[in-house]
């Protein structure tokens, strides 16, 4: 009880100094053991603290700073995707290194830190501070500096264990040391998910084999599975793929916007969703039209009033068609600006 | 159908009578087709003549200046030097076995043209052979989608294929008068293929796998892009072989196309041992293989009972698997099959190419396709697409198996790369034709209605009343249907005429804009800038340039050429990007080795054009940075903020390198000391823009796109070129003089 | 006017000597002044017996203006003699851009400096060509030699650098140099040092100054420079080397520097590089291809007082370059038609690579004109018809076997096959039975 108040205590002093001074090993190394993941989550009152430094008091220790967000709002793929390689960084030092300090040369210490922004509206200061306007970034601290000495580490293409690796190295190079060395951990869910998996298929499988083989010989499946990829590939989905576009983009006024305007080589990603949409209306009419209609027909040749209502739903097919046409020339419009055969919108009516 | 009604009804007294009124419909219909051929092909020719008629009969882009090139080589002469063609003024100093390296079916066929007309009596210029080669092509692929649609519905939907084909501007998009590509001819041979394989698996028949194989070996000799097929065929006979659609018809038709395909495919040397090599060709051989096995199966099965007939299957079926995938790997391993190719690769694995290769991903056909391109190519025959697709799986014939096979793959291919664009037009047109025509047969069929009429007259008017409304609903709803149908296919010409007017039919070497008081003018920086480089420079002076504009330099300037769009040495292109990288003095060394005189870079600053040199920039640094990683960085390009800045907030590697330098040479002096690059929208200012030692300015084309700078030569006395303007400008410094001169020691 | 006379009738009288293969127009600049005329009577009848056309131009004459060398853009001289000149006579009257000028169109010069005048003009002209003479005021000494500065410099003829230039025929003589300065040079290509400092030279200069060498040995007395143009330019480190009495041991080496700088001697010319097929049919009627048998020639002459001779050497090499050397083979001497000597490769085989190479001969040697025989020719691949055909390799004979083996069994097979087929329906059926 004593200890902690006792640590509690020092702890607010030290905080009180540190605004001004930089953070030495000893303090980094507590604050690591504090928090549970060894990444010490910066926020705007103690930024300055861990990535800062005097000329009285430099930083102590080398720091590396990832300045990026987790939440869904912003559609950071990447940002989602570097989070367990970060992790995989940082776990894989403090394994061999419990206090943050190289073994080959105690005088060179490393430790991570890490901003987030939490909600779109509220930026963390350090990313001001940093001038930061795309994330992730990843910063370098080196020691013995002040909060102005960094240097940017680019982040490498690749992803997964590839991109640990290259950091690895980069961070070895910037230290100027070798000891650092990457540990995969094992991950047991995904194993067990995949065997789990893999028993049950094999067990469904075997079960269900006749129906599997009427499935897989269903021609109305394979029609409805082939066609969807068609519309899948038409309504730009590689290029979503490729290039990793957001789904969605904000507007001047922080609004969101779908469909990006006059933009004839690029999309967002929910363009092709609504392309796919489009698409496949368009086409469930027209198959309609040429096998549905004639059906219709056979089904009310008998009844009297047959020819009205097979009249009727055909007409209601083809404006539909007519709409939904028209709906689709006038989102092409606003990708190439000035197209001069967009259909008249039926909704402009009412 | 209306024939069959009507015999129906008339019965036998009435034989003579129908048996003509049949014939005169047959005379009918064929003058009718005839007709619609007719103004299919007119039409075909005509909306590919834009570009002539705008501008002027000129060869277009980049390419087509190498292929008319090569031509004008076959035309001078014989065939026999054209095949053992050994370039010596392309990728100085390796040059190039061009003759090994091409696909000559496109010159030979032109050529051919061109012997003919004279044998004829109608000696027609070469290059007007060149121009006019893809609209008259473009003719003949529509009587081929007629052909294949044909055997896929019936000839209702091939007139409609052939027209769609004819006019729908992806296709368009590559064989407009004075395009002048591979691919003008590749299309027309892809169809004439597919024609003849549907024709042969349909009918079993040798003669036209044969064909289909013959079509094939022009294929291979006209464009790369022939792994389609080597891949798209076997992918069907597998198709069908799994659904147990194996036929004696199939085993003739993919035997006779295979092995007289392949081994005709052989005799064009730049293909040479590939089919039995790469892995671009194994489908092929492995369904060989495969349907030799179901050939001996069959056999089998007619010889044995039905449970040895199992055991028999499940053990060779192991056997087979465990010996082909091991055989693959080790042949693989042992390098006795090549490694699948890089382009190849792209394809499948999406992000390989961005990291592996820079060079092809630097190639703008090479990149994924946003959806707008899709509407853009084929209007609404986009989404009739899938509808026809959907349509074909109801009757699922084996030759519908092949259509839904190419749709399949196809729009993938295409997704990834948009140049692919092209060989999925032709399938949007023949699957978007199987579903309008059915919506035709249905809804522009008016025979039952006038059918009912006559039978209403016979029965009386008792049922008057219902009739009427049994008579014009029917009447309505076909007439609304088809109406709008036939207004979407109205639109369709519109739309067609538009695209093709607006976007395809500008050669590019000569741009078109508008001057600001609204006149159309035309930008010929290009040619301009080559017919100077031909007049003033020795002939046999070596320029570098930037490879996309290799082909033009040969083709119009006659003048040597370091790199071109033959892209075939990747080393040799980051050579010429490290050269306009790197600051003067490397660049100049550089550029000696290799007898440069002449540099020659697109800026587009002045009139606000894109595609310059400066906006490539970036690839260049990239493709020299995959060779010398530790001379060019990327990194040193921007600024700390990962910006891509030319103005003062340039990096200095930025401002040292040689592009820098002689894109913006003299250009804020032009504007008084302070210039905005209107492509990049940035200030250059007079202080950004270093001065030029090593090169001096040699032309400059009247809207600054071209300019071409000469290599200084090694100063008379030793010193190097950046002391000697120094040294000119000083007034001699008696301080200096009387100081020890800093220099190494004499050895 | 009459001195000029009086030289032309001169040269005109004595007999020749050399002849200068770049022209014999020649002005000389001097300050009487500083350095009277009358202590170079020798130097000036040397000069006159390698029939030169002397000028002469007194600069400290009051109404000498500007000393014009060029005519609209010719060269009014060919050569130039400039002598030690005091202070700013000169800055006024030539400039070193001039000079440069001067040199880059093809015109000799020979100059001299001393200790006691460096012109301005001059010095930055040579500091461009990479030679630093030392500033006024720095006299180079030999303390081994004697305790005083005023004594007579001499420097060993052991120490001359070029034999090109000069070859001291016992090698045991030493010049005389009075007072000297020194020059640093550059490290390219294009100077040609001649006579070094010794050893055991210093600097003799003012107190508070850095010393223009540290090392006798860094320093050079004499140097020449030859440009790319192969024009060429000397300098000597001391007015007094040229003086009457120091005649006796220097005449030679002035007489043969005087025309080295002059081209009159050291001069040699290329008559042309041929290259053809082995059996002598030339490139234009039949393009070379990998792996030929090919024969390179070079004739080289060489100017020797008034005629071309041949020019006899054993180290002429040929290149054969893409980028890098292929091969660079030293020519032996062929046949010799009185002017000319010919060096040949002999028949070489082109390397098995296609593509542009560069039939070379770079000839570059300290004091001799810069040889570059260069032309740039393809070597093409093989045309399909010209490998080895299929029945010449043994190992296919085992394929060619195979393929016709085929042929025939699969004929036979449906000759067979067609004769026979009915008789085997039976044995399908019992077959089947089990």
């Amino acid at each position: 009880m004593r200890g902690n108040y006792l640590y509690s205590c020092l702890t607010a002093v030290v905080l009180l100094v540190s605004s001004v001074l930089g953070a030495t090993v000893e303090q980094f190394a507590a604050e690591v053991a504090k928090s549970g993941h060894n990444i010490i989550q910066l926020t705007d009152s103690n930024y300055k603290k861990w990535l800062g430094g005097t000329h009285k008091v430099p930083r102590g220790a080398n720091v590396l700073a990832l300045f990026t967000t987790t939440a869904l709002e912003f559609g950071c793929q990447t940002c989602l995707k570097f989070e367990a390689e970060y992790d995989a960084l940082v776990q894989s030092w403090f394994n061999d290194h419990p206090g943050g300090v190289s073994k080959e040369d105690p005088e060179k210490a490393l430790f991570f830190v890490k901003v987030s922004v939490m909600k779109p509206g509220q930026i963390p200061n350090a990313f001001k501070y940093f001038n930061l306007e795309h994330i992730p970034k990843l910063l370098f601290f080196p020691a013995g500096g002040r909060i102005d000495d960094y240097q940017s580490l680019d982040l490498p293409q690749e992803e997964g264990t590839m991109r640990v690796t290259y950091l690895i190295t980069a961070l070895k190079g910037a230290i100027g040391i070798s000891d650092y060395q990457l540990y995969v951990p094992t991950d047991w869910s995904s194993i067990g998910v995949t065997m789990f998996a893999v028993f049950a298929l094999v067990y469904l499988v075997r079960k269900h084999y006749a129906f599997l083989g009427t499935l897989l010989a269903s021609r109305a499946l394979w029609a409805v599975c082939s066609v969807a990829f068609i519309i899948l590939m038409i309504s730009g989905y590689m290029f979503n793929k490729i290039r990793g576009v957001p789904l969605a983009g904000s507007g001047p006024h922080g609004e969101v916007v779908y469909i990006l305007e006059n933009e004839f080589q690029s999309q967002y990603g929910i363009e092709t969703q609504i392309l796919a949409v489009f698409y496949g209306l368009l086409a469930a009419l027209v198959v309609g039209l040429s096998m549905g209609i004639p059906k219709l027909n056979n089904y009310y040749q008998r009844r009297s009033d047959g020819t009205f209502i097979v009249a009727v739903a055909s007409i209601v097919l083809a404006v539909a068609v007519y709409m939904f046409f028209a709906a689709y020339t006038n989102v092409y419009s606003t990708k190439q600006g000035g197209y001069p055969f967009k259909l008249f919108k039926v909704s402009a009516l009412f | 159908m209306s024939g069959k009604s009507t015999s129906a009804r008339t019965g036998a007294s009435g034989a003579q009578l129908q048996s003509e009124w049949a014939a005169a419909v047959a005379w009918m219909q064929t003058v009718l087709k005839v007709a619609v051929f007719g103004s299919i092909v007119v039409a075909a020719v005509s909306s590919r003549l834009f570009a002539v008629v705008n501008f002027e009969s000129i060869i277009h882009e980049f390419d087509p200046w190498f292929n008319y090139r090569a031509t004008k080589y076959l035309v001078e002469n014989s065939f026999y030097d054209f095949l053992n063609w050994f370039d010596d003024r392309t990728w100085y100093p390796l040059g190039r076995v061009t003759g090994g390296t091409l696909y000559p079916g496109l010159m030979t066929t032109s050529a051919a043209v061109w012997h003919l007309l004279r044998r004829v009596g109608l000696p027609v210029d070469i290059r007007n052979i060149c121009v006019m080669f893809a609209p008259a092509f473009a003719g003949v692929t529509a009587y081929c989608t007629y052909k294949l649609t044909c055997d896929i519905k019936d000839s209702r939907a091939g007139l409609l294929a052939a027209a769609f084909i004819a006019i729908v501007p992806g296709y368009i998009s590559r064989s407009v008068a004075g395009s002048y590509d591979n691919e003008a001819i590749a299309i027309t041979l892809l169809m004439l293929t597919f024609m003849f394989w549907i024709k042969a698996v349909k009918r079993g028949s040798i003669l036209f796998g044969t064909c289909a194989g013959l079509c094939y070996f022009y294929m291979v000799s006209a464009w790369g892009g022939y792994v389609f097929i080597t891949n798209l065929i076997p992918f069907h006979v597998f198709c069908l072989l799994l659904m147990g659609r194996y036929t004696a018809k199939l085993y003739i038709a993919y035997n006779t196309w295979f092995v007289i395909g392949t081994i005709a495919s052989m005799q064009i040397p730049f293909v040479g041992f590939l089919p039995i090599k790469s892995n671009d060709h194994m489908s092929a051989l492995g369904i060989f293989g495969l349907i030799q096995v179901f050939a001996l199966g069959q056999f089998i099965k007619q010889q044995v009972s039905y449970k040895k007939f199992k055991i028999i299957t499940a053990v060779s079926l192991v056997v087979m698997m465990v010996v082909g995938v091991l055989g693959l790997f080790a042949l693989t391993y042992m390098g006795l099959i090549a490694p699948w190719t890089g382009r190849f690769y792209s394809l499948w694995d999406t992000n390989y190419a961005r990291i592996h290769i820079p060079i092809i991903a630097s190639v703008s056909e090479h990149q994924p396709v946003a959806w707008p391109a899709f509407f853009f190519d084929s209007h609404f025959l986009i989404w009739l697409f899938p509808a026809g697709v959907f349509l074909l799986f109801m009757d699922l014939k084996d030759e519908h198996v092949f259509i839904i096979a190419y749709s399949v793959l196809c729009s993938y291919f295409t997704g990834v790369m948009v140049r692919l664009m092209l060989t999925l037009t032709p399938v949007i047109c023949i699957t978007a034709a199987v579903a309008l025509s059915k919506i035709f047969d249905i809804y522009l069929d008016f025979s039952q209605i006038l059918f009912q009429e006559d039978n209403d007259d016979a029965e009386g008017g008792k049922k008057n009343k219902k009739s009427e409304g049994a008579k014009i609903w029917p009447l309505v709803s076909k007439l609304v249907v088809s109406g709008s149908f036939i207004f979407y296919l109205y639109l369709f010409v519109y739309h067609c005429t538009w695209v093709t007017q607006t976007a395809y039919s500008s050669p590019s070497v000569v741009l078109p804009s508008s001057t600001p008081d609204g006149r159309t003018s035309l930008i010929d920086d290009y040619r301009e800038a080559y017919y100077w480089l031909r007049m003033n420079t020795p002939e046999d002076a070596k320029v570098a340039a930037w490879w996309d504009y290799g082909y033009q330099i040969g083709g119009m300037a006659d003048r040597t050429t370091l790199v071109d769009n033959n892209t075939w040495n990747n080393t040799h292109i980051a050579i010429v990007g490290k050269a306009l990288s790197s600051p003067e003095d490397r660049a100049y060394e550089i550029l000696k080795e290799h007898d440069v005189e002449y540099v020659l870079v697109m800026f587009g600053g002045l009139i606000g054009f894109g595609g310059d040199d400066l906006n490539k920039f970036l690839w260049m640094i990239r493709i020299s940075e995959g060779i010398w990683p530790e001379e060019i960085r990327e990194r040193d390009f921007f600024t700390d903020r990962g910006e891509y800045r030319v103005d003062s907030g340039a990096t200095p590697t930025m401002k040292n390198s040689i592009m820098y330098k002689m894109s913006y040479h003299g250009f804020p002096e032009l504007f008084g000391g302070e210039a905005q690059d209107r492509v990049r929208g940035q200030h250059i200012t007079q202080g950004d823009v270093g001065e030029l030692h090593y090169f001096e300015e040699a032309f400059t084309s009247t809207n600054w796109m071209v300019r071409i700078y000469k290599i200084r030569d090694l100063d008379n006395e030793g010193r190097p070129l950046s002391q000697v303007s120094a040294a000119t400008k000083a007034k001699s410094k008696r301080r200096a003089a009387q100081r020890r001169p800093q220099i190494e020691l004499r050895v | 006017m009459l001195f000029q006379v009086f030289a032309l009738l001169a040269s005109c009288l004595l007999a020749v000597q050399g002849l200068s293969l770049t022209g014999s127009r020649t002005l000389v600049v001097h300050d009487d002044k500083n350095v009277p005329s009358a202590d170079y009577s020798k130097f000036v009848t040397l000069l006159k017996g390698h029939s030169l056309e002397l000028s002469f131009v007194d600069v400290s004459e009051e109404d000498v203006d500007t000393i014009e060398l060029f005519q609209m853009e010719d060269r009014k001289y060919d050569n130039l003699i400039v002598f030690p000149i005091k202070g700013k006579l000169l800055n006024k009257k030539v400039s070193s851009k001039a000079l440069l000028q001067f040199f880059d169109k093809g015109g000799n010069i020979f100059t001299m400096t001393s200790p006691n005048a460096v012109a301005e003009p001059l010095r930055n002209y040579l500091n461009q060509l990479g030679i630093y003479p030392s500033p006024k005021g720095q006299q180079l000494v030999d303390y081994f030699q004697s305790d005083s500065a005023e004594e007579v410099l001499k420097v060993s003829s052991n120490l001359l650098q070029n034999r090109f230039v000069f070859e001291s025929p016992d090698g045991k003589t030493s010049f005389s140099f009075g007072k000297s300065s020194v020059a640093l040079l550059d490290n390219r290509e294009q100077i040609v040092p001649i006579l070094r400092a010794s050893q055991t030279a210093t600097i003799n200069g003012k107190g508070d100054e850095e010393p223009w060498i540290e090392a006798g040995s860094q320093g050079y007395v004499v140097t020449g420079f030859q440009g790319l143009n192969n024009a060429r330019t000397s300098w000597v480190g001391s007015v007094d080397f040229l003086k009457d009495e120091s005649f006796n041991t220097n005449d030679q080496f002035i007489s043969e520097l005087i025309k080295w700088t002059f081209q009159e001697k050291s001069v040699i010319k290329s008559t042309g590089a041929l290259h053809t097929h082995a059996d002598g049919t030339p490139y234009d009627t039949l393009k070379y291809k990998v792996n030929d048998e090919v024969n390179y020639k070079v004739g080289l002459s060489e100017w020797v007082d008034d005629k071309w001779v041949p020019f006899v050497a054993d180290d002429v090499q040929f290149e054969l370059r893409q980028v890098d050397p292929y091969y660079r083979l030293t020519m032996v001497g062929a046949e010799t038609d009185g002017e000319v000597q010919y060096y040949t490769t002999g028949d070489f085989k082109l390397p098995n690579r296609h593509g542009m190479f560069t039939f070379l001969t770079d000839y570059r040697r300290e004091g001799l004109t810069f040889i570059r025989e260069a032309d740039v020719r393809a070597i093409r691949h093989l045309a399909n018809d010209e490998y080895l055909r299929s029945w010449a390799i043994t190992n296919a004979w085992v394929y060619m076997a195979t393929i016709y083996v085929v042929i025939v069994s699969f004929v036979a097979f449906l000759i067979i096959f067609l004769t026979t087929s009915s008789k085997d329906k039976k044995a399908t059926v019992t077959k089947k039975t089990n």
